[in-house]
């Protein structure tokens, strides 16, 4: 396969007909290729109605065995849930708050807000969030901690009960074709949980850490990267 | 190269933050897929089971039309649905319907296990076949999946003989795009942009952003 026309595989891997090493050369290209990866989901949920339309019941004993092997099959962790406030928000947030968990009584308020428009169903989540956040905030067991960004800036972590407040300041402005972006670290497993923006005073929620998990920060080209390609600028690990 | 600040922080003792919440059977009835595996993802062994209920058929489908064998078809699906089941709690809803993350896995086991060393013989036999006409069951039990085989099959018709030949070798077939353009005599590149734009007029045809 050619660098050069790697996009134009989008039909061939929604449909599984790249062998094992084209298909691996594919998904690295997957990694960097932003509109390459929205064809694919779009092209794989035509797929999918392939398959429906195949349908045939299996033997009825299956259920019961598949049934039975579920109960005895542990699940996976959750995956960090990873939740960014709305960069609208006013920035007089920012005015020197008497602590860090002061100012993030005012992202839970804010954060409530910023979901006011999303549908019924996620209302109670969005409640919930805000409701976890103004916890971590309050918290009396919680973890402040403000660490230097290699490239220059702060970053500060407020944790508590699995869930982390990440806020950058006075970060190094990044030039126009680079983004910072923050990383869950779990084991070899490197989570997004977005780009934060090009400097400044840059903000995220996380959630569903477990005790073993670090937050990374990392420079990334344009519209960020699905793995992690530049050195962590900072990391914040959790005992 | 930059360097790491490594700083120690200890996060206090961590409550789940997915509380379960459980639901009634009828809730569970009236779920969407994605609610279910939402649930799943949760632990909720109940809405599992409205899960397998609402997902068998089409993933056993799909494998057995790839594999063709029944044994090794019960297998995967097997495999596939405990996997579901196993990880629920990393489905990415941002990359597209639960409904999609199952069958494109059920595809992708079936795709794996057909071109494993033990099945290559099978491949060999299914490539001078060429039986890539898909045959689609008479007996649908659900409504949906009737109405379904019949707006794919309506669909399919609406491609060139090319396109719908290149989607369907690879997808209800399991050939590679070479097998493909071996097959049917015509150039990689050629296989390769049929595949492409054969499912983007499947898509504009079934309207998959219903």
């Amino acid at each position: 396969m050619s660098i050069f026309d790697l996009h134009t595989f989008t039909g061939a891997y929604a449909v599984d007909a790249l062998d094992g090493e084209e298909r691996e050369v594919f998904e690295e290209h997957l990694h960097t290729c932003r509109a390459c990866r929205d064809e694919v989901d779009e092209l794989t949920a035509i797929t999918a109605r392939l398959a429906v339309a195949v349908s045939s019941p299996p033997p009825a004993a299956l259920r019961q065995q598949v049934l039975a092997e579920v109960a005895r099959t542990a699940q996976l962790p959750p995956a960090p849930v990873v939740t960014r406030l709305d960069e609208r928000r006013p920035q007089q947030w920012y005015r020197q708050p008497a602590t860090a968990a002061a100012a993030l009584m005012l992202v839970a308020s804010v954060g409530l807000g910023a979901y006011a428009f999303d549908q019924d169903k996620r209302a109670d989540e969005a409640e919930q969030r805000a409701g976890r956040i103004t916890a971590v905030a309050t918290d009396p067991d919680r973890i402040e901690r403000t660490v230097p960004v290699s490239t220059g800036g702060t970053g500060t972590v407020v944790a508590a009960d699995g869930t982390a407040i990440f806020r950058t300041s006075e970060l190094e402005t990044l030039t126009e074709d680079r983004v910072y972006q923050l990383w869950v670290l779990r084991g070899d497993e490197r989570r997004s949980v977005g780009v934060l923006g090009r400097g400044g005073q840059l903000e995220a929620v996380v959630e569903g850490l477990i005790p073993t998990d670090a937050l990374g920060l990392t420079v990334e080209p344009g519209g960020g990267s699905v793995q992690p390609t530049g050195p962590l600028v900072l990391s914040v690990t959790p005992a | 190269m930059a360097v790491a600040t490594l700083v120690d922080v200890t996060l206090s003792p961590m409550a789940s933050l997915r509380r379960g919440q459980r639901f009634s059977p009828e809730h569970h009835d009236a779920s969407s897929v994605d609610d279910l595996v939402v649930m799943v993802a949760r632990g909720d062994g109940p809405a599992f089971e409205v899960l397998y209920d609402r997902v068998a058929n089409s993933v056993f489908g799909v494998i057995r039309r790839v594999l063709r064998d029944p044994a090794q078809s019960e297998e995967v699906t097997q495999e596939v649905l405990v996997e579901v089941w196993r990880t629920a709690t990393r489905f990415d809803a941002d990359r597209g319907s639960a409904t999609t993350w199952i069958h494109t896995m059920a595809h992708r086991r079936a795709i794996d296990r057909v071109r494993s060393a033990q099945a290559s013989h099978d491949r060999d036999e299914r490539v001078a076949r060429r039986d890539h006409v898909p045959a689609f069951d008479e007996v649908a039990e659900r409504v949906e999946t009737r109405l379904e085989q019949e707006q794919v099959r309506r669909c399919l018709e609406h491609l060139t003989t090319l396109q719908r030949e290149s989607v369907t070798l690879a997808y209800y077939s399991g050939y590679t795009y070479r097998e493909v353009a071996e097959v049917l005599d015509v150039p990689l590149g050629t296989v390769k942009t049929r595949m492409r734009d054969g499912l983007i007029r499947l898509r504009d045809c079934m309207g998959v952003f219903r």
